[in-house]
């Protein structure tokens, strides 16, 4: 069945880039593997709509995070537990960079770590995550200044060297 | 910010990756037969594939039901328009094919007309925050409402997009058959719009219930069709009464991401409420509802049966189990709690097979599984199991803590469980493995409230209905 290939070929794709991204803004593998592999399947259910957007991946990582975000908050809530469906987990264990880095995402705000992802990993514009997020580039901006000033904070006491903080983000559009 | 901290930053999230290891996802055939899933049993929530709603809020009309569509994101709606709300004639069936309100016109059925005070009202619906109005009875563009009959008399009401997230509607329908005739011409109608949520490529049947306490027959369906968006699709809630000589139908819905069912019946029975004084008919009483689509699966022999889960760990809201699915098609397999790190799969079983335990009425409520491994002989799944306990025993995850919660030693089989708790994500897990003969199982659940010895009687009981 040719939506199936399509599919299927799209998966293949782009999971791993979508896993890798997920994983930055959840800061939990298990986590990360379920909500993409929840968005995939959201996808499969419209593959007809969804195939034929612009930017396909985009709509999984939209939807993916919404996800996760859905689920922090229902945790937050104490209302429904978030199940941790996924492969055994043989990684590496962890580098210590890796778990500094993921700790201080994790301390930032949502929306400041959606922002500092789709545009230090993923390499959107402000335009662009503007345009994924649906707030105004200035807030974008405004969100990518705030959350990369509090992770410099957070992580100065880190192995990871930080030189200076100025405000902006403006040089990144 | 200095170039300097950017790509350092950019450099750390890049090599994240490295983090990801051998981590892989279940694969596309997984996800198609997630959403395969999703689809057939909707209600079933929090089944394997970690089934989570969407809850992006509520849209005004029948709370529990809808998830709103998200906020629109740019590149996901550059995919094509939205498709044209269907006519009447585009998405219910014909009224010459498939409905048979043709046969209602019969002069026999009585024209009296329907007292005003027997429908709806914007009061019945209105929800806090919401702005509901009555709008012209006709041409709804909800998909699946059929052709009603001459006299049929209608209600319609919509609130907007501004109002509640996303517009939504309510259709409600009001007919006298002939004397003795409201039975068949329930079931025309229920034919007729399950026919359609069943027949069209672009339609699906989600659910459907039969309600005792409401009018003398009453069911509940749940659809899906369009228009639709690359996000969206339009859900309806139908209500179906027969109540003496009059048949009643209600249809609810608007654009959403997802239908979280059970189908509620708050607008069905108000719509009941409504008119059984002016029409002299039954006021609504207790309601008890029975799922007849999808149909439950009942027991399976060599599973936990749902009585097992209630009585074991006291969660007596737990009623059905699922099918029986394989959760390593597509995927590379490995036991369905992240605290349980080892593939049976690649240790040599022959099969693995699935099955959720849950309140058909709370989806994404308390929810239980069951996992098998079917080993080739006894001594190769004893093989896993020990393997299996010590990783579990040595298993880590940043942010939780794991604990043994005791192990059990019976007559032929043994078994182990751990609880892992994330004050971060405010979450516990109990999960154990159990081995008899050439079969061990996982049990597992995210209800905090099962204590160790609930979950090793479960396991205890899941050994036992393993058999040898």
């Amino acid at each position: 069945m040719a939506g199936e290939a399509d599919f299927d070929a799209f998966y293949d794709a782009t999971n791993r880039r979508v896993l890798h991204q997920m994983y930055a803004m959840t800061g939990n593998l298990a986590d990360a593997q379920d909500v993409t592999q929840e968005a995939y399947a959201r996808a499969w259910q419209r593959w007809k709509t969804v195939s034929q957007a612009t930017n396909p991946e985009a709509w999984i990582r939209t939807v993916a995070w919404r996800i996760a975000a859905s689920r922090w908050r229902k945790a937050k809530n104490g209302i429904a537990a978030l199940a941790r469906h996924g492969t055994p987990d043989h990684s590496p264990p962890p580098n210590p960079d890796h778990v500094a880095l993921v700790t201080a995402l994790k301390q930032i705000p949502e929306n400041q770590r959606q922002a500092i992802v789709l545009h230090h990993l993923v390499g959107l514009s402000v335009d662009d995550i503007a345009n994924e997020t649906g707030a105004p580039t200035g807030t974008v901006k405004a969100r990518l200044s705030r959350g990369r000033s509090a992770l410099a904070e957070l992580l100065t006491d880190t192995g990871i060297e930080v030189t200076s903080h100025t405000q902006g983000g403006e040089s990144h559009d | 910010m200095t170039d300097g901290f950017d790509d350092e930053l950019n450099r750390q999230l890049a090599s994240l990756e490295s983090q990801l290891g051998s981590a892989r996802l279940p694969g596309a055939a997984a996800a198609r037969q997630r959403a395969a899933r999703r689809t057939r049993h909707q209600v079933t929530g929090g089944v394997l594939g970690g089934v989570a709603i969407i809850a992006m809020g509520v849209i005004g009309i029948t709370q529990p039901t809808f998830t709103t569509a998200p906020a629109p994101a740019d590149t996901p709606s550059d995919g094509p328009t939205p498709t044209v709300a269907p006519t009447e004639s585009d998405a219910s069936p014909s009224p010459s094919e498939s409905d048979p309100t043709d046969d209602a016109d019969d002069d026999s059925a009585d024209t009296v007309a329907i007292p005003p005070e027997a429908f709806l009202t914007v009061e019945d619906i209105q929800i806090e925050g919401t702005d509901w109005a009555e709008v012209p009875a006709q041409d709804s563009w909800l998909p699946c409402v059929p052709h009603m009959p001459e006299n049929a008399e209608a209600r319609s009401f919509e609130s907007p997009a501004e109002s509640s997230g996303t517009a939504v509607r309510l259709d409600q329908f009001i007919e006298r058959t002939a004397a003795g005739q409201a039975e068949s011409r329930l079931d025309d109608v229920r034919r007729a719009v399950t026919d359609c949520a069943d027949g069209g490529t672009d339609t699906s049947l989600i659910e459907v219930w039969s309600v005792a306490g409401v009018g003398d027959e009453a069911y509940l369906i749940a659809l899906a069709g369009p228009p639709s968006t690359a996000e969206t699709d339009t859900y309806v809630t139908i209500g179906l009464v027969r109540s003496g000589d009059y048949v009643m139908s209600v249809f609810d819905g608007g654009a959403s991401m997802d239908y979280i069912g059970p189908a509620p019946e708050t607008n069905t029975v108000a719509a009941a409420q409504r008119m059984c004084e002016p029409l002299g008919v039954e006021c609504p009483g207790e309601l008890e509802r029975e799922q007849l689509h999808p149909e439950p699966a009942g027991d399976v022999e060599g599973w936990l049966t749902a009585t097992d889960v209630a009585e074991a760990t006291g969660l007596t809201q737990i009623t059905q189990g699922s099918d029986v699915t394989d959760p390593t098609e597509g995927g590379p397999g490995g036991w369905p709690y992240i605290g349980l790190p080892r593939d049976p799969m690649a240790d040599g079983a022959e099969s693995m097979e699935h099955r959720a335990y849950d309140d058909p009425l709370e989806p994404g409520g308390a929810t239980v599984d069951e996992t098998i491994a079917r080993f080739g002989d006894e001594a190769s799944a004893r093989e896993h199991y020990d393997q299996l306990v010590a990783a579990a025993n040595d298993f880590q995850q940043e942010g939780d803590v794991i604990t043994p919660t005791g192990t059990i030693d019976g007559d032929g089989y043994a078994g182990a469980s751990w609880r892992s708790e994330s004050s971060e994500f405010g979450t516990v897990f109990v999960y154990g493995v159990v081995v008899r003969g050439s079969n061990v199982a996982a049990v597992s659940s995210g209800v905090a409230e099962i204590t160790g010895e609930q979950l090793n009687d479960l396991l205890d009981r899941a050994a036992q209905r393993l058999g040898g």
